[in-house]
């Protein structure tokens, strides 16, 4: 620990990241803090930049009315609020607690825009800029939707303009390695493990995948090694065999950045064969045609990294012959060497502009400015969240996918899939497809491996997508295509409960650390640029060491054991079946519908340019094939329509207490349902041991793996204080006692009254 | 036992309880509805019950009370064949002495009354299907011919609302001649008969004959409807013991049987319960001033605070402004009766200018002038009409396909689901007004029998945990809304042919759509699931029970209903494991729950209002897993049994006994 900087107790606690220090009470830790002075906890490598102390953070319920004091700081890393105020630590057990981030804290990255609020007005303070006057009130608001007002009214001036200052600047950082992922330092004894999650970098984890789905007529290539071939691809992927790296290399020019087509594969379990089918990705040919239209239809000028290329002629037949030449080859992978069906993800699905929009106007509604508002909108919320957009998005990327997936494992049928440069809707597509054919990922490792090989090594733009950088042209670059992906994950969990290994409060969680700037996985543009940016970081650092870039996955960073139980999802079929294999749903696997189901649903879903309405009649008269109960290993078929579509609660509407059902909503049936499977458990292991016939050697080492389990301090008076936004936000207000009293209160405060017009005023009953 | 055996049956054991969970609404588990033919012989109490006359087996007998309510509840589709087909196997198998393989199934009473060959269904989701028509006195029934599984389709001829002629002798063209049959359950149905075959004219009287027996003067089905079945239903409810329950009489509150021969207000029950202050006399002249006599009586006392909810029709205020002495003093006598609070609510129901165009119809509503400590709310409900024309967009929005294209704005353009939301919001701020304000309530609308309904019943269901039970809820209807005049009859139209009827509405369903809701936002609070809620609604208008047949008690009364026909009560409470929700935790919530009445926690009925749609089934209800968990419990918990047996009683094992986890509160009996 080098500078000045302060250090506090729970540095330590990072370091020690062993299961018994962290099941280590949290009230011991909290009365610890609140012992003290009023300090941020700060991690290696963490400084603060500034601070001002007697701050009132406000309740965003409240209109400003009540506030609990502290001191805020801003940091390297992020802004963090320290109250001495005790309450929020009350009811605390019922919380995810980030060991990075507190109840307070923002990340830095995770901050969208800063406001002013001065006689009830709004002003957003442009990044970077510096206040000279009073603030008066704060208002922060997060990548995350919540929304943290404070007021500076007691704080000293000068430390006010300090604190405020130091905010627009770190904030808005500029370049990439002002990221605090750059900065942390964990020091020599900090174990990285990443929990089985392969991150393809290295060959192994390519060779392990391909054994894994037991493909022969299939290699790791190395054709970019180092990047020569293609500056976003990684540096080993998947090829037919057929293809040698000269050829890769010979037609790599031809494709947009070098993309030359790569596969995924994956295995889908009919029956007892195990049969790969392969499919690609593929970028669009480097023509002028295609490349003025793309930069015509999408606004989207290239990426930072290769400058706008300038237009490379090809002759219209060279171009075919290159083309035709990577069709056959991929072809000669199939077994009957059927023609390939080239699927273009331009066309289909909507482009990552759209879902920038979408995700604008979805976030203004999920980001009430107040209870006035909130009920406002009530009024017309189903046209209004309509109007983002963001559930159409949702749906067309389903029902892409599952045609994909239905031509794979219907019509074996080889797919190419086309997208320009084929770093954003085919990374959705490409993991979206093996999530409904492969079950292993839908185990938390399998997912985690998903994400790493398909989105992250595969060169989607995290940096520009979810604008960790400062820029100017944010709005060309900005587009949350992977929570888009999250999202469609979550339908398929909701429509599928007992099929995922995880929860949805994972997905979340995963969505929420993609901005914690602490870790780099979803850092970067490419793996090139990771690679660039390490270099460059070790070059200016004196002692010449590479900085330690912290995957994500390894949760145990964030949170405690006990915590990540959260992850786990208690109806998961592949557990229950572990413990009892004649469990209903381990049974014989569905045959996927008819293939004129989705095909049906994918011809209509041309129409996404078209627009084109009415179209309901047509596919109704699609024929379509009994839903049968699905295994939790086989292929699922989603409903795609917007009629069996949801909005995903937890993750956009946590944060608005209007919006909290107070001891009810879906955790108090993932309560019940933690309790039965520990339950299961319980009695699983007293029957084990009741048949070794020595009924005392009754193993309890071995937990159920539930969060909430019978022995367990948060027991059975937990399920009344729990909340629809659970785990996230506890109450949602500061009278955290009166837990009924304060949603409703506030309802029937503001409870509108709707005027209708044209209704009938004569009260005939 | 042998032990191999006692494990061998025991999950064919549970597959027969989970076919028979498996939810209406989806009912798509072919290999649970297979357990559930194959097992339920001897798997549910009861089944050894005679029926009148014919012999039969103990299988069929099972199926048969099982067709009323999955045959409304769940037919037009495909993916439910499988779960016909094996009903219809049964069937088949143990009729195949009495019957032809085309004849439908039959009840006890059952009649039937005209069959036409080669008619052709045309099914909106899967197109054209021939088969068998059939007509008894009860339904409707279509079997596709040589299907395997076969298709069906079955309408009790209740659900039936109009039946209409398509084409003519001279129509050309296929599928063009024919019957229409529009249906009160969010679906309409198309059937092409053959010119040459004659079979629609027979067709189309009997179905005109038996689904309006009113205006035929036949009896409803209820009263020819002979099946027996191990509990009265009619016996759920009983006045005096749900007031004893509530602790009344008190010191505050009498019970009075003025009303015993509905000679002082037809349209309300036979015992009320009223201010012991107030005599019977009092009650009279307070009628006066109360549209049909309908004076404020009490639904729900609190336990604690004594606050209570009364319930009336509207006062006859007229443009004149009248006042009534009477009246004034008797709502002070309810606020009275709570000691905690010097405050009277009244909720009226209706929105501020419904109230106000009520006067020149000479009703209206109280003056907070006249009313010393009232305060006057207005909860915006709109009226029986408004209600009608919503549900009907929203009928056109799903049915025959849904219309997918802004699907959003679509929806809130019925306003269905604002309405829902308004009932909610009304019945939380009642509902809070007693729990948090400790202060009387008293609700009312126009006539008292609709939104007031409505409102009572659902705030009920948030303040006392007893009306979450199965048997609490049953008794809540049977209070709230039949006992005080819910005129099912009218608003439903039972066997009336007058489709167009301004009466009609459906304020009812949105009331059971608010149950819905609620049980959405709170998962295991209700003992019963959603196939309940759906079986209530579709008996609502089978006529199959006499529960929903009449407009208010006395006419149940001069009718004989009680006697003559069976009770929805009886038919559920033999089969109570299918309509328990699996994760109901009696132990918690003995408070009051509080739902958000915020669209963004109101979503639409899927299961209810699209469940004509195969295509929007859930592939994996989740009720279906909570079951199954507590199924492998079951077994689990049996199995620990035997191995302990086997191990001998010398231990007692002293950790973790799932016998004394608390989960045991609530187990399921499965």
């Amino acid at each position: 620990m080098s500078g000045g900087f302060k250090s506090y107790v729970n540095m330590n606690e990072v370091e020690k990241a062993e299961p018994e220090v962290q099941k280590k009470d949290v009230k011991k830790i909290a009365s610890e803090v609140f012992g003290g002075p009023l300090e941020p906890k700060l991690l290696p490598g963490e400084l603060v930049i500034a601070e001002g102390h007697n701050v009132l953070k406000f309740d965003s319920t409240d209109d400003f009315n009540h506030g609990i004091s502290g001191a805020l700081f801003c940091t390297n890393f992020k802004i963090s609020f320290v109250t001495a105020n005790r309450s929020s630590y009350d009811l605390g057990e019922l919380r995810q607690r980030n060991q990075l981030l507190s109840e307070h804290d923002i990340a830095l990255t995770c901050v969208e825009a800063v406001y002013q609020v001065w006689n009830g007005k709004k002003k957003r303070l442009p990044a970077g800029s510096n206040i000279q006057g009073r603030v008066g009130i704060l208002e922060i608001h997060c990548k995350d939707f919540r929304i943290l007002p404070f007021s500076f009214k007691f704080t000293p001036k000068e430390a006010e303009r300090n604190v405020v200052n130091a905010i627009l600047h770190h904030a808005f950082p500029t370049s990439l390695d002002l990221l605090f992922a750059f900065e942390y330092n964990p020091g020599k004894n900090l174990r990285i493990g990443i929990a089985d999650t392969p991150e393809f970098r290295a060959v192994k984890d390519w060779e392990r995948e391909l054994s894994r789905v037991n493909l022969s007529g299939w290699r790791v290539s190395f054709a970019n090694t180092n990047f020569k071939m293609s500056d976003t691809l990684p540096e080993q992927f998947i090829v037919p065999s057929s293809l040698s790296d000269h050829d890769l290399s010979n037609s790599s020019p031809h494709f947009v950045d070098g993309r030359v087509p790569v596969s995924s594969v994956s295995p889908c379990g009919v029956g007892a064969i195990r049969m790969g089918v392969p499919w690609f990705r593929m970028v669009e040919l480097r023509s002028d045609t295609t490349q003025t239209q793309y930069l015509e239809r999408h606004c989207l000028p290239s990426t930072q990294v290769v400058p706008l290329m300038p237009v490379v002629t090809i002759s219209q037949l060279a171009c075919r012959g290159v083309l035709d030449s990577m069709l056959r080859a991929i072809e000669s992978t199939h077994p009957e060497r059927t023609k390939a069906s080239i699927i273009d993800l331009g066309r289909l699905c909507p482009s990552p502009k759209y879902i920038q929009q979408a995700y604008y106007k979805l976030r203004d509604l999920c980001m009430p400015a107040g209870a006035e508002d909130f009920w406002a909108a009530d009024q017309k919320w189903y046209s209004l969240l309509d109007g983002t957009k963001w559930l159409q998005c949702v749906s067309a990327c389903l029902s892409v996918s599952s045609a994909v997936a239905e031509r794979i494992a219907g019509s074996r049928q080889t797919v190419v899939l086309r997208e320009y440069d084929g770093r954003d809707l085919s990374c959705v597509v490409a993991s979206l497809v093996q999530v409904i054919l492969d079950c292993h990922t839908r185990t938390l490792v399998g997912f985690q491996a998903l994400v790493q090989r398909e989105w992250v090594v595969s060169g989607h733009r995290f940096t520009d997508r979810l604008h960790h950088v400062h820029t100017m042209d944010r709005e060309s670059k900005e587009s949350p295509v992977f929570l888009l992906f999250l999202d469609c994950v979550w339908q398929l969990l909701q429509q599928f409960p007992s099929c995922f290994e995880f929860t949805e409060t994972y997905l979340t969680t995963l969505w929420d650390s993609a901005r914690v700037p602490l870790f780099a996985t979803f850092l970067f543009n490419s793996e090139r640029d990771r690679y660039v940016a390490c270099m460059d970081a070790k070059r200016d650092k004196n002692d010449n060491t590479s900085p330690t870039l912290m995957p994500v996955w390894d949760w145990s960073l964030q949170f405690s054991d006990q915590d990540r139980l959260l992850f786990n999802n208690p109806l998961y079929g592949g557990k229950l079946a572990e413990y009892f294999p004649e469990h209903p749903s381990n049974g014989p696997t569905v045959v996927p519908p008819n293939p004129t189901n989705t095909l049906g649903s994918f011809k209509s879903r041309n129409k996404w340019k078209s627009k084109k309405k009415k179209q309901a009649s047509a596919s109704a008269q699609v024929s379509f094939v009994a839903p049968s109960t699905p295994s939790f290993n086989g292929p699922l078929f989603p409903i795609n329509i917007g009629a069996g579509l949801k909005l995903w609660t937890q993750c956009y509407m946590r944060w608005i207490p209007w919006a909290h059902t107070v001891g009810g909503g879906p955790p108090s049936e993932y309560f019940h349902q933690c309790l039965l499977v520990d339950e299961l458990h319980i009695l699983n292991m007293k029957i084990h041991s009741l048949e070794m016939s020595k009924p005392d050697q009754h193993n309890t080492s071995q937990e159920s793996g539930m969060f909430f389990t019978f022995e367990s301090p948060r027991g059975f008076d937990a399920n009344d204080s729990l909340t629809s936004a659970f785990p996230y936000s506890p109450i949602g207000s500061m009278d955290r006692k009166s837990i009924v009293g304060t949603p409703l209160f506030s309802f029937l405060r503001r409870m509108s009254v709707s005027s209708y017009n044209g209704a009938a005023a004569n009260g005939d009953d | 036992m042998d032990k191999s055996e006692g494990r061998e049956r025991q999950p064919q054991g549970s597959a027969g309880s989970l076919s028979v969970s498996s939810d209406g609404k989806t009912g798509s588990s072919a290999e649970a509805t297979s357990g559930a033919a194959a097992t339920t012989p001897g798997s549910t109490p009861g089944s050894t019950r005679s029926s009148s006359g014919r012999s039969r087996t103990s299988s069929q007998d099972q199926a048969k009370p099982g067709s009323p309510s999955a045959s409304a509840s769940s037919s037009v589709s495909d993916s439910q064949e499988n779960l016909q087909a094996q009903e219809l196997k049964v069937l088949r198998d143990a009729n195949s002495k009495l019957a032809q393989p085309d004849d439908p199934p039959l009840m006890p009473g059952e009649k039937l009354q005209a069959i036409a060959k080669d008619v052709t269904y045309l099914c909106p989701f899967m197109g054209p299907v021939r088969g068998v028509l059939s007509v008894t006195n009860y339904k409707l029934y279509f079997k596709g011919n040589n299907r395997d599984p076969p298709f069906i389709v079955d309408v009790p001829l209740g659900v039936v609302s109009r039946v209409e002629k398509v084409g003519g002798q001279s129509s050309r063209g296929e599928n063009s001649y024919g019957l229409d049959v529009f249906c009160k359950d969010m679906r309409n149905l198309r059937f092409a008969h053959k010119q040459e075959n004659h079979s629609r004219r027979l067709v189309f009287e009997k179905l005109q004959q038996y689904a309006f027996p009113v205006n035929n003067k036949l009896p409803f089905f209820a009263f020819e409807y002979k099946e027996k079945f191990s509990t009265n239903g009619w016996k759920v409810y009983s006045p005096v013991e749900e007031f004893k329950r509530l602790g009344l009489p008190n010191d505050a509150w009498r019970i009075t049987k003025v009303n015993e021969n509905y000679e002082f207000c037809d349209t309300y029950p036979g015992v009320l319960s009223v201010p012991k202050a107030a005599s019977d006399d009092d009650l009279r002249r307070v009628g006066v001033f109360r549209s049909r006599c309908r004076i404020p009586a009490l639904s729900w006392i609190h336990p604690e605070s004594q606050a209570t909810i009364s319930r009336c029709s509207q006062p006859l205020v007229g443009v004149g402004g009248k006042r009534c002495r009477d009246d004034e003093k008797y709502l002070q006598l309810i606020m009275d009766a709570n000691a905690q609070s010097h405050k009277l609510y009244i909720m009226d129901a209706r929105p501020n200018v419904n109230a106000v165009a009520n006067k020149a119809k000479g009703g209206g509503y109280e003056s907070e002038d006249a009313y010393q400590n009232v305060e006057l709310v207005f909860l915006d409900i709109h009226n029986i009409h408004v209600m009608r024309e919503s549900l009907r967009k929203l009928r056109d929005m799903l049915y025959p396909s849904i219309d997918d294209h802004h699907w959003l704005s679509n929806l809130e353009a019925t306003h269905w689901l604002e309405h829902i939301k308004l009932i909610l919001a009304g019945a939380v701020r009642v509902a809070d007004k007693v729990e948090s304000h400790k202060t009387s309530v008293v609700v009312h609308c126009s006539d008292g029998w609709d939104r007031t309904a409505q409102l009572t019943a659902l705030a009920m269901l948030m303040l006392d945990p007893f009306y979450r039970t199965i048997r609490g809820f049953e008794l809540l209807i049977e209070k709230e809304w039949i006992s005080f005049g819910h005129k099912f009859a009218t608003r439903l139209g039972h066997g009336d042919k007058n489709h167009a009827d301004a009466d009609r509405s459906p304020v009812f369903l949105q009331f059971i759509d608010c149950v819905w809701q609620i049980s959405r936002q709170f998962p295991v609070a209700l003992e019963f699931n959603e196939q309940f809620l759906i079986t209530i609604l579709d008996h609502a208008y089978s006529c199959l029970f006499g529960t929903f047949l009449c407009n208010a008690e006395q006419i149940q009364d001069k009718e004989g209903v009680r006697q003559n026909t069976v009770s929805l009560w009886s038919y559920i409470n033999d089969r109570l494991d299918e309509f328990r929700n699996p994760l109901y935790a009696a132990y918690s919530h003995q408070h009051v729950i509080f739902p958000v009445a915020s669209l963004r926690r109101i979503e639409l009925w899927k299961a209810y209002y699209i469940r004509w749609n195969p295509r929007m089934r859930p592939q994996e209800p989740l009720s279906q897993r909570n079951r199954e968990l507590l199924e492998l419990r079951a077994q689990l918990q049996k199995r620990v049994e035997e191995l302990q047996q086997e191990v001998g009683t010398k231990k007692s094992s002293r950790e973790g006994s799932p016998d004394s986890s608390p989960t045991q509160a609530v187990t399921v009996s499965v």
